[in-house]
């Protein structure tokens, strides 16, 4: 059983290398908005963890006589890298999580001033058009020259 | 396609263009290059354009979709609630509103030295025609989607990392020091992701103020759809294309500056009134210095609303 702590603990610290070479990796070769996805990653990571943790609790539900001092050793040490990886995610993962709305999808994705403006002119200019109103072309251009 | 080191955004009363320079990448689908708003399609003298949906399928697939956005019933029970000063007579109007890019928009690219290489730099013109009311619009989204476009394919060195916390810091600076800030970001914003990160931060910076007793106040934000989406006060101006404007149809340069703030009392008067009894940052009216006349401002709010 001491063997098969050892073996997880390996495990998860060939995970972590591999996590940390693959993010120094990642950082290197692309640039900023190119780059995989960090929740992406620690996706992967997770699962192969999660699957290596459920191999562990199988392995310690047939074992009944596990020394429990040894393995607890290996489950807080998962449990721990777990529980940094799971935060990690939700961290990055709303961070990287790319703009669910992307552009313009809303009108009053605009600033509040133009709305009120517009609430001015439909009520006083609603038949004004800028760009043939001889005064704005006029005043426009001087406008731009100053 | 975009874009090299300086942007230069010019406003006045006859249109709202914006003129930035600019690196063509003609690899980059025009689609892509304004995402969810505009398509620009090469003309041959090298000029962009707006492509009418109507022109192939292909594009019909690709139509600007600025035109297909509409206000919810959501949005309108926010401005209902929020934004008391706005009549019932616009909201109503609002919520049939649309834009129609492919009749009123105009897209040019001009090569400063046209090589037809994917790397000219140039200026990218919008125009902007139509009725005033059906495109004062226009700008803050064009605004945000230049912005975004210049992020998207130019200054690309930064991601979305610790941005939230960023925004969370400096607000909690602002307000530990007691100062009272908004949000007024979205023209020039990276793209909706960030402004979003940005107002998560500010959010909580602003309840963490409210729980350690800080004296600054986070008012809310420009953005009326973060407003809502934080809960929080929609702020704004009086802006200058208000006085510029009426000063250009009305040809009186000397009193526009009293005319259009009649006018615009005329249509908020009570509104205002109460915003600044009420939320005293709803409305920023620090663009009336001019208005310094005998009467003031207080008289002049009593406007009738049928004024003029």
């Amino acid at each position: 059983m001491n063997r098969q702590s050892k073996t997880f603990n390996i495990i998860c610290l060939l995970c972590r290398v591999l996590y940390s070479a693959a993010n120094s990796a990642n950082a290197y070769l692309f640039p900023a908005n190119r780059r995989i996805k960090k929740s992406a990653w620690s996706a992967l990571l997770l699962g192969f963890l999660r699957s290596t943790l459920l191999s562990s609790i199988l392995c310690s539900s047939f074992l009944t006589v596990t020394p429990f001092g040894n393995f607890r050793g290996g489950f807080v040490y998962s449990f721990s890298f777990t529980y940094r990886n799971l935060r990690y995610t939700s961290k990055m993962g709303q961070e990287a999580t790319p703009p669910t709305p992307e552009g313009i999808t809303s009108l009053l994705d605009t600033d509040l001033y133009k709305l009120t403006m517009q609430c001015a002119i439909l009520k006083y200019f609603p038949d004004v058009c800028k760009s043939i109103c001889p005064y704005f072309r006029k005043h426009a251009a001087n406008i731009c020259q100053m | 396609m975009f874009v090299s080191l300086s942007v230069h955004i010019s406003e006045n009363t006859l249109l709202t263009s914006v003129r930035c320079d600019l690196q063509l990448h003609e690899s980059h689908p025009a689609y892509e290059i304004a995402p969810r708003g505009l398509q620009m399609d090469s003309a041959a003298n090298g000029q962009y354009v707006v492509s009418s949906p109507s022109n192939s399928n292909n594009e019909a697939k690709k139509s600007p979709e600025l035109a297909n956005v509409r206000v919810s019933a959501d949005e309108r029970a926010f401005l209902k609630r929020k934004c008391p000063y706005l009549n019932d007579a616009y909201i109503t109007f609002l919520e049939t509103f649309q834009l129609k890019p492919a009749e009123q928009l105009e897209i040019k690219f001009t090569p400063s030295q046209d090589t037809g290489s994917d790397e000219d730099e140039g200026n990218v013109e919008y125009i902007i025609k139509g009725l005033w009311l059906d495109t004062i619009l226009y700008e803050i989204p064009l605004l945000a989607l230049t912005s975004q476009a210049y992020f998207m394919f130019t200054d690309k060195e930064w991601d979305y990392h610790q941005q939230e916390e960023k925004a969370f810091r400096k607000g909690c600076t602002l307000l530990e020091n007691g100062c009272v800030f908004s949000e007024f970001g979205t023209r020039r914003r990276r793209d909706y992701h960030t402004q979003d990160l940005v107002m998560q931060g500010l959010s909580r910076a602003a309840a963490e103020g409210k729980k350690q007793g800080w004296k600054g106040a986070f008012t809310g934000t420009s953005n009326v759809h973060f407003a809502m989406k934080y809960d929080t006060n929609a702020v704004g101006t009086v802006a200058h294309e208000w006085y510029m404007t009426i000063a250009a149809i009305t040809d009186d340069y000397e009193n526009a500056n009293e005319l259009a703030l009649q006018y615009w009392l005329g249509c908020f008067g009570e509104g205002v009134s109460t915003s600044y009894s009420k939320k005293p940052s709803c409305f920023k009216l620090t663009q009336i210095g001019p208005w310094n006349r005998s009467h003031g401002y207080i008289r002049n709010s009593r406007f009738p609303q049928s004024f003029p």
